[in-house]
């Protein structure tokens, strides 16, 4: 599905030139759970940000379903993510001036649906994260939790193959988080793709595959044992 | 992205900064009311200078023998005592000699003083014995403004009788005393043709009403001129009683003026010598009061412009920390998939809608300044094509400088996103 070939990524700052990416060649199969770890300032966003093409190498191949979508136009860029990837947030990033329908509903007019459409859609999604009794709210309005449903709702308003999350968990209580967890893997096990940037070790160990990040270079890819196999499913 | 999306997140956009939103649109207001009133002067200024150009008075050749020929308050028979000079009405027959000239005329500002005694027009109720007659029946006007004119004057100004006649060289030379009266001066006196009325001790007769000109002369009254020499009276006893003359020339073709000019020239240094009389054309000095008005009002619109474009200036400054504020929001929206184009658009429907509170307000300060113009520059009625027009291009200015701040943030990263995360 995603294949990153010696992807590098410079930062130009006058006179010094930051490396955040050094020759990262990295493959993703579809309906794989790839956990991204390092530490604070290795290069996990930046890895992250080239994934879901909200930054652009300076050097390498990136191939999404064998397209090198780097090279795309803005507006072909714009719609792979809109079509192909959902983003979920640390800090949830809603739009503080929209409801929790209105932000579900949002990518859905990028994708041209109409408004009956999105809306019928929207309230299918928030009603798998189980807040049907909080369409109308706005984001101010609802707890931390809450508010990261209504980001995975939304990450998934058009079917996305690929969930990128970056520390989804990380702004929760850990029982919030657990909840969140849980969703992000039963996607998985429907057959979506998730990267997922961690600092945590246990929920690094819940995926299939965890990515060490050090320096800007792929330190370690190793193959886990994912959580339905351990659990003897 | 839909427009309704567009227009849903700018208006609650708009709404979560309020006070920054509502200094915006005064800001716009106050750039798109000046420049509208700005061309709304500049408008009333060019109107009221042609309009003022194309009065009568302005297709004159004042001849007269004393230096001052701006005052219009000259009688009708003047001697230089110095030099001995005298200019009479004989003298209009120097349009004789100017093809040039098409009317040849004097006006002598005057008072009339109404005395307590009036007649009825033929037909109505004889007032009685005068020694009972009750001054209270009379109207209020005690004293009215008019003109001592001579016959061309009319064809001048062309005014029209609506009722009786106007005065012909008979009735100059019959010596008279006529009156005419203007429209709403004979609506005043509510008297008619043929009434008669004291004035300054002498019986004058209404001969006259004039239709409606929209000027002040729709108040006043007007009465033959002394021509002494053209009612055969020694001349020199009349020029005794005097005080000056202006004698006035007209053109039907402005273009002619100085041609005509020179032409009576001609005909006064022969009759006069040289040099001796003031010949001028209270147009030239018109024009010049025109080029002035027209440059006052050009500074005035150059500030107004000014003063949009600073507006303009800072509110794109304004929207453009708006947006450099919000870059994780486009992060946010290009991350759910927006392209420049939409983020663009969403930013620029939210200065539409800005810029549209702003020149709603704006058309209210500018209607507020052009009628304020109208009431004391007195302008006519400035035409609503030319203040639309003008709101508009105000508009448009305000408009093009708000591209550049959603430009600015359709161009900023996507992966501001992320940024703090």
């Amino acid at each position: 599905m995603i294949e990153l070939d010696r992807i590098e990524k410079r930062y130009d700052l006058g006179e010094v030139q930051v490396k955040a990416l050094v020759d990262v060649s990295l493959h993703i199969e579809r309906g794989e759970y790839v956990a991204v770890m390092g530490p604070s300032g290795s290069g996990k966003s930046t890895l992250l940000n080239i994934l879901g093409i909200l930054d652009i190498p300076t050097g390498g191949n990136y191939l999404l379903e064998g397209y090198d979508i780097t090279r795309l136009p803005d507006r072909e860029q714009a719609r792979i993510r809109n079509k192909h990837f959902g983003f979920v947030f640390q800090s949830f990033n809603l739009f503080s001036e929209l409801s929790a329908l209105e932000n579900v509903m949002l990518p859905m007019s990028y994708a041209g649906l109409s408004s009956s459409m999105r809306r019928e859609r929207a309230l299918d999604l928030l009603g798998n994260v189980g807040l049907s009794h909080r369409l109308h709210h706005l984001p101010t309005m609802l707890s931390g939790g809450e508010q990261q449903r209504v980001a995975i709702a939304r990450a998934l308003a058009n079917q996305p193959s690929l969930i990128l999350a970056d520390e989804p968990t990380g702004n929760l209580p850990s029982d919030k988080g657990e909840e969140i967890l849980e969703i992000i893997e039963d996607l998985n096990r429907q057959g979506v793709t998730i990267v997922m940037v961690t600092h945590n070790e246990e929920q690094g160990m819940r995926a299939h595959r965890r990515i060490n990040i050090m320096d800007g270079r792929l330190e370690a890819d190793e193959r886990l044992v994912s959580s339905l196999e351990r659990s003897g499913a | 992205m839909k427009r309704g999306e567009d227009l849903l997140l700018s208006t609650r956009s708009i709404r979560r900064r309020m006070v920054e939103s509502i200094l915006l649109i005064v800001g716009i207001a106050l750039g798109i009311g000046s420049a509208g009133a700005g061309i709304a002067m500049m408008a009333g200024t060019t109107a009221e200078s042609r309009k003022l150009l194309a009065s009568p008075e302005y297709r004159e050749i004042v001849v007269s023998i004393r230096e001052d020929t701006a005052d219009m308050d000259l009688p009708a028979v003047a001697i230089d005592n110095e030099n001995d000079l005298v200019l009479t009405t004989a003298d209009l027959r120097a349009a004789d000699e100017a093809p040039d000239v098409q009317y040849a005329y004097v006006t002598n500002r005057t008072r009339y003083h109404v005395g307590d005694f009036r007649m009825p027009r033929p037909g109505q109720e004889p007032p009685g014995d005068p020694a009972s007659f009750d001054p209270s029946e009379l109207p209020e006007i005690e004293e009215f403004e008019g003109y001592e004119v001579s016959p061309d004057f009319f064809s001048a100004w062309n005014m029209q009788a609506a009722e009786g006649s106007l005065f012909t060289e008979e009735d100059i030379t019959g010596g008279e005393p006529l009156l005419i009266y203007g429209s709403e001066l004979a609506a005043d006196m509510s008297g008619g043709i043929g009434e008669q009325i004291v004035i300054r001790g002498e019986m004058y007769t209404v001969v006259g009403i004039l239709e409606p000109t929209g000027t002040d002369y729709d108040k006043m009254a007007f009465s033959p001129a002394f021509m002494p020499d053209l009612q055969g009276n020694d001349l020199r006893e009349a020029m005794r009683r005097s005080w000056g003359t202006t004698l006035r020339f007209s053109v039907a073709d402005v273009e002619r003026l100085e041609q005509a000019k020179e032409q009576l020239e001609s005909y006064f240094s022969r009759a006069y010598g040289e040099g001796s009389l003031v010949i001028s054309i209270p147009r030239a000095e018109a024009e010049a009061a025109k080029v002035r008005a027209s440059r006052l009002a050009t500074v005035v619109l150059f500030l107004a412009i000014a003063g949009l474009l600073i507006a303009s200036v800072n509110v794109s400054n304004i929207l453009y920390s708006r947006a450099v504020r919000r870059h994780r929001s486009v992060g946010i929206l290009k991350a759910l998939g927006a392209s420049m184009r939409d983020v663009f658009r969403l930013f620029f429907s939210e200065a539409l809608l800005l810029a549209g509170f702003g020149a709603v307000l704006g058309v209210g300060i500018s209607l507020l300044l052009s009628k304020l113009m109208e009431s004391t520059l007195g302008f006519e009625r400035i035409p609503a094509g030319v203040l639309a027009s003008g709101i508009v291009g105000a508009w448009a200015i305000t408009m093009a400088l708000t591209v550049y701040p959603a430009l600015q943030a359709a161009r900023l990263p996507a992966a501001e996103a992320w940024r703090n995360e």
